[in-house]
């Protein structure tokens, strides 16, 4: 059994990329589509500036009455007016899609990259920070991302553009208009950064209370059955609305400080507005200015407000989509993903490898070793059960001798080679851990055997299930191969899903198999079946086995019996059975029965 | 939540219809007088801001044209009101409105949820990933119609604000407005279909990415023994293509709707600035009237496309209340039976008949049931009611179970299913809510356990209890289970995981515990220490009812006491 790594109350979530590190990783995703990115920006620039011809129009428009100009005169801003608005939607239009495809190829670069990263991170990693936190990130923060480039950004940079723009239009009238529209911004100014401030802890805050609440629905979805045998349904609602009322009184927080934030910004307008409007007064009294120019720059600055209050309110959902940007980018700052897994192409016959543990210890907390200087050579073709009680030290054997625990001392070798100088899809070649979780993929049988060995066909599925006496019952779905198991589907029984990891490793083919606990789950009738399965994946290659049913062991070559991190038996079954070691009384119990 | 049976047709629960779902979230618990001030706060602001270009063709008119100090003061004291307002009116309805949808939301959620946890179970096998998505997405969704209703109810007011205002001016620009925004509204409503199905899609996609992705995490220890962690990225990766595929769809359907409704805007700003202009020029509008025009023609813009979204908007929430009607319509998969006639009358404490055999259990009865495969889960799924009984078939307690709800039977039975699921929480929580008793720990085999965790009793367990080992869940689930009050334990394989001499020691606890138990299991460690065993097992039962001889005569006979009290 797999001693416990331990951590206290809160998990140790994954790490989470300061506001730099994000920029940069940002910076540099989207580098990869810079004349793409550069080709947008001129496109959204001249879209935002045909738009913007339209207030200029409307105020030769009020020029023309105000002096009383015939009427045909007011055909052609009239026409401008339909042109510049088309043309800008028009451009418009063309640059949100430029700018979408952009932000949509580099989010789904990115999200791809955390779960490469993610999958690659030692198991215990992953468990410490609970799978909840990689899939929030994965799928939720990734989706937080996705919206604001979606609707944020475009508006955003259409925003940002109208602001500049109109500003200069403004400046060109007058540059005293331009001079009374920033009387503004001190106010939006001290509003940003008041709401900046005090909106992110609430933000984060509102962001762990929506994780929690998922965590705690989905768990007891997943455990309804148990739920309902515990009559367990009232605590688990009530957890559920304990923990979705803890999130509302955040959003609740939230919209207080946002409210108040919008204030100061009308506050600001209504200062812009009436500044422009003094100024107007006082520079079509002096008659520096036409009334129409007058009119122009307050509605020009009227115009503002939607895409000033726009560009602030969005830094709103920006630092939103920012703490998801960041999350996903601490991901990627863990060790390097490394392209492993894919099994090649040409697939080399197997043979049977020499693996050797040389005095490896290993330890999960302080204090309590796990695996003790063992050694233990396990000759080419040869099969050694490993029994003894739980906690013992079996299963974090097999995952040193697997390699997917490195030792803390010691070494393992395979050949000679130690495991630490093969490379990555060498060693998962070669070695394979049947490990002690029963999981079966969402999809279809055979989609759930390709993802371990992607290049079976129909035929070597089949062999492989005649081989293993797995035909009966995959012929009896009912769809056979193509029906759909897993958490969406057909539900398998426990030992039907062992018999399925058994099927995933004849088809990979290892030269080194480790089997841990892989037949616990037989009943009576399976139990041959299952074992016999296990014996034929096991033929023509190096096996180690963790059994607690005994039975299994004493087909093995040799038994070694671990106690507290340490082989304390060793030899055949026949040989332990006779001494009395720590494995007769083992066998004894199993057989007192019998 | 109580699981009442509130079953108004058999197998089926109450089923509100999507729009009932809507009023729910948008007026249930008093929400609906709150959702009603808020509408009028946007309204008011709408109104507010429409009538900014009014007071700004004034200043225009009397203040800058005709250069009076006093009125420019004045006019723009009046402005300070007009944004007063407005701030004050958007506060009131921001503020209620997320009150009104968080509420909704929740409650919305917790319908979904004490849906999925109903002790009648859901006829159809649903994913938790599903359901989650239903009692998050959905249900924000469908409660986002407050924000529709208020929205929308601000939008038309301010339009016909700046209608009115229009109409004042003069009665032509007042009507053009009207019929434009009419135009607009059936032209985009005949437009949205399409962007509907898109966001639909859209969806979609992104929940089948998110589900593999969560589906790989949980199999993650898999995937290492085997290096398969490639093959998932790769996997994954075409999922997170589709899905950027769909949104790019839905992103180019929205933008070509979106231009054809700003198009739509400018054609119809340049008409009311030429109608207005002409106006003027014929000398039935002034210089300010005519900018007070143009002006409300921008304003009217906003609205005017909040209106045209409508459709689309509803669309969308529409998708998200069928799916939460459809869950919350699912059929039970243990449904209401009226009151079985003929009850064989019996007082057995536990009796069910499966096939040809009958198991019973006396109190203080150690039973072992010989079953395994497809029986033993079919036996520990009707012990628990989590599939329904014959009538007749199984008696609880002197009752019929079938004509006991599964919530009622489970009173005297604790059957859990072997997969038995560990909640997030610590050890002790695990057990009991209250109290833990040294004795269950001992006899589970958790105390060996326990020895090993830093914290003992108090350790964490993790996320579904992954922290803890295979062996070490198990001997938690059984310790959980001598915890249960319930008079009869139904346990089903408890120590698969567990080595012979552990195992050894559990059954002699459990024999010596004094509790009803039936066992269902192959292990022969198991069955030799119960008092009785019934075969299943298609090798050996030929025998109906038969009971294999015993073998052991040193454990203790079951409690007398507790047998003379029947």
């Amino acid at each position: 059994m797999t001693p416990t790594t331990y951590s206290a109350g809160s998990p140790a979530l994954l790490p989470v990329a300061s506001p730099r590190d994000t920029a940069r990783t940002t910076l540099r995703l989207l580098a990869r589509h810079r004349l793409r990115l550069a080709g947008t920006v001129l496109v959204l620039l001249a879209a935002t500036a045909a738009a913007l011809a339209v207030p200029a129009l409307l105020g030769t428009m009020v020029d023309a009455v105000a002096e009383g100009r015939p009427w045909s005169g007011l055909l052609p801003p009239a026409g401008a007016i339909v042109a510049a608005t088309g043309t800008g939607v028009a451009l418009g239009r063309w640059g949100q899609l430029l700018l979408a495809r952009t932000a949509q190829d580099t989010l789904a670069g990115l999200r791809e990259d955390v779960f490469a990263t993610a999958v690659a991170q030692p198991s215990s990693v992953l468990e410490r920070a609970g799978s909840g936190d990689l899939v929030s990130r994965v799928a939720g923060d990734a989706e937080a991302v996705n919206t604001v480039i979606g609707k944020v950004l475009p508006a955003t940079v259409s925003a940002l553009f109208t602001i500049a723009l109109t500003l200069i239009g403004i400046g060109v009238i007058d540059l005293r208009f331009a001079l009374a529209v920033l009387a503004a911004t001190p106010v939006q100014y001290l509003a940003l950064r008041r709401f900046l401030a005090r909106s992110g802890p609430v933000y984060r805050a509102a962001r762990q209370a929506e994780a929690a609440r998922g965590q705690r629905i989905v768990e007891s979805l997943t455990g309804a059955d148990t739920v309902a045998a515990l009559r367990a349904q009232d605590h688990h609602t009530a957890a559920v609305a304990a923990s979705s009322e803890h999130a509302i009184g955040f959003e609740l927080r939230a919209v207080r400080l946002r409210t108040t934030f919008y204030g100061l910004l009308n506050l600001a307008e209504f200062i812009g507005l009436a500044a422009v409007l003094a100024v107007g007064y006082h520079l079509v009294g002096g008659g520096t200015v036409t009334l129409g120019a007058a009119t122009a720059a307050a509605l020009y600055f009227h115009r503002l407000f939607d895409p000033i209050g726009v560009l602030l309110s969005t830094v709103d959902e920006l630092q939103n989509a920012g703490a998801g940007l960041a999350r996903l980018v601490g991901i990627l700052s863990l060790p390097a993903y490394r392209q492993c897994g894919s099994l090649p192409p040409s697939r080399t016959p197997t043979t049977p490898g020499r693996i050797a543990l040389d005095h490896v210890s290993y330890g999960y907390a302080a204090g309590r070793r796990a695996l003790d200087a063992v050694s233990l050579t396990v000759e080419p073709g040869e099969t050694v059960a490993v029994v003894g009680a739980s906690g013992a030290g079996k299963t974090t054997l097999a995952k040193i001798l697997a390699g997917v625990l490195t030792p803390d001392s010691g070494r393992v070798l395979l050949d000679g080679v130690p495991l630490a100088e093969l490379p990555a899809d060498v060693l998962r070649r070669r070695i394979v851990l049947v490990s002690q979780e029963v999981h079966v993929f969402d999809g279809t049988v055979a989609e759930d055997l390709r993802l371990f060995a992607p290049d079976a066909t129909d035929a070597e599925i089949r062999a492989a299930a005649g081989r293993l006496g797995a035909t009966a019952w995959l012929d009896a779905l009912p769809e056979g191969l193509d029906t759909r198991v897993g958490a969406g589907g057909h539900d398998l029984a426990a030992a039907r899903a062992q018999h399925l990891a058994l099927l995933r490793l004849a088809l990979v083919d290892p030269d080194v198999a480790l089997l841990d606990e892989a037949t616990a789950e037989a009943g009576t009738s399976d139990a041959d079946l299952l074992e016999n399965a296990a014996a034929s994946a096991l033929a023509d290659r190096t096996g180690v086995v963790i059994a607690h049913r005994l039975s299994q062991a004493a087909r093995a070559d040799r038994i070694v019996v671990m106690d507290a991190g340490r082989i304390v038996e060793s030899g055949t079954h026949a040989e332990l059975a006779a001494a009395e070691g720590p494995y007769a009384r083992l066998w004894e119990a199993w057989n007192r029965a019998r | 939540m109580t699981a009442p049976d509130r079953t108004p047709r058999p197998g089926a629960p109450a089923s509100p219809s999507p729009a009932a779902l809507v009023r729910l979230a948008t007026s249930g618990s008093g929400r609906g007088g709150r959702l009603a001030v808020a509408g009028a706060g946007f309204a008011g602001h709408q109104v507010a801001e429409a009538l900014v270009p009014v007071l700004l063709g004034l200043v225009v008119d009397r203040a800058i044209g005709r250069n009076d100090p006093g009125a420019l003061l004045g006019l723009l004291g009046a402005l300070a009101a007009l944004f007063a307002a407005l701030i004050l009116c958007w506060r009131t309805g921001s503020r209620l409105t997320t009150g009104v949808y968080a509420y909704g939301e929740h409650d919305l959620r917790l319908l979904a949820t004490g849906r999925a946890l109903h002790p009648r179970g859901m006829a159809a096998c649903r994913p938790p990933g599903e359901v989650l998505t239903i009692a998050t997405s959905d249900a924000s969704n469908v409660s986002g119609v407050s924000w529709l209703i208020a929205e929308q109810g601000a939008a038309l007011a301010g339009l016909l604000t700046a209608a009115v205002s229009l109409l004042l001016i003069s009665w032509q620009l007042g009507a053009v407005v009207l019929a434009a925004t009419a135009v607009q509204l059936v032209v985009l409503q005949l437009l949205s279909g399409p962007l509907d199905r898109r966001v639909y899609a859209e969806q979609r996609e992104a929940a089948r990415a998110g589900a593999l992705a969560t589906d790989f995490t949980a199999g993650i220890r898999v995937l290492k023994g085997f290096g398969a962690e490639g093959a998932a990225v790769r996997r994954y990766r075409r999922a997170s293509r589709d899905s950027m595929a769909a949104a790019l769809r839905r992103v180019r359907s929205l933008a070509g709707l979106t231009a054809l409704n700003s198009a739509v805007s400018g054609v119809f700003l340049a008409g009311i600035a030429l109608l207005a202009a002409w106006h003027a020029l014929e000398g039935r509008l002034s210089v300010g009237e005519f900018v007070a025009a143009i002006g409300l023609a921008q304003v009217v813009s906003g609205p005017m496309q909040t209106l045209g979204f409508f459709g689309a908007s509803l669309a969308a929430k529409r998708g998200s209340a069928r799916r939460l009607a459809e869950l919350l319509a699912e059929p039970h998969r243990v449904t209401h039976r009226p009151e079985p006639d003929g009850l064989p009358s019996s007082d057995a404490l536990f009796a069910l008949r499966y096939g040809q055999v009958t198991i019973t259990a006396r109190p203080g009865e150690l039973i072992g049931v010989r079953a395994d495969g497809t029986a033993a889960e079919e036996l520990s799924a009707l012990a628990s009611c989590r599939t329904a009984a014959e009538p007749g078939s199984y008696v609880l307690a002197g009752r019929d179970a079938a004509a006991l709800s599964p919530h009622e039977a489970r009173r005297t039975v604790y059957a859990p299913p072997h997969d038995a699921s560990v909640f997030t929480g610590t050890v002790a929580e695990n057990l009991a809510t209250d109290g833990v008793s040294a004795r269950a720990t001992a006899a589970s085999g958790l105390d060996d356990v326990l020895t090993h965790l830093p914290e003992g009793l108090a350790s964490q367990v993790g996320e579904q209890g992954r922290l803890l080992s295979g062996g070490q869940r198990q001997r938690l689930l059984l310790a959980r289970a001598l915890h249960q009050p319930q008079p009869v334990l139904v346990l089903h394989e408890p120590t698969t995981s567990v080595d012979s001499v552990t195992e050894d020691r559990i059954a002699r606890a459990l024999r010596a515990s004094g509790r009803t138990i039936v066992l269902i299991t192959t292990g022969p460690t198991l069955l030799s220490a119960c008092h009785r065993v019934h075969d299943l097992t298609p090798d050996t039962a030929t025998d109906p009812g038969a009971t294999l001889p015993q073998r052991n005569t040193t454990l203790p006979e079951p409690a007398t006491t507790t047998r003379a009290a029947r």
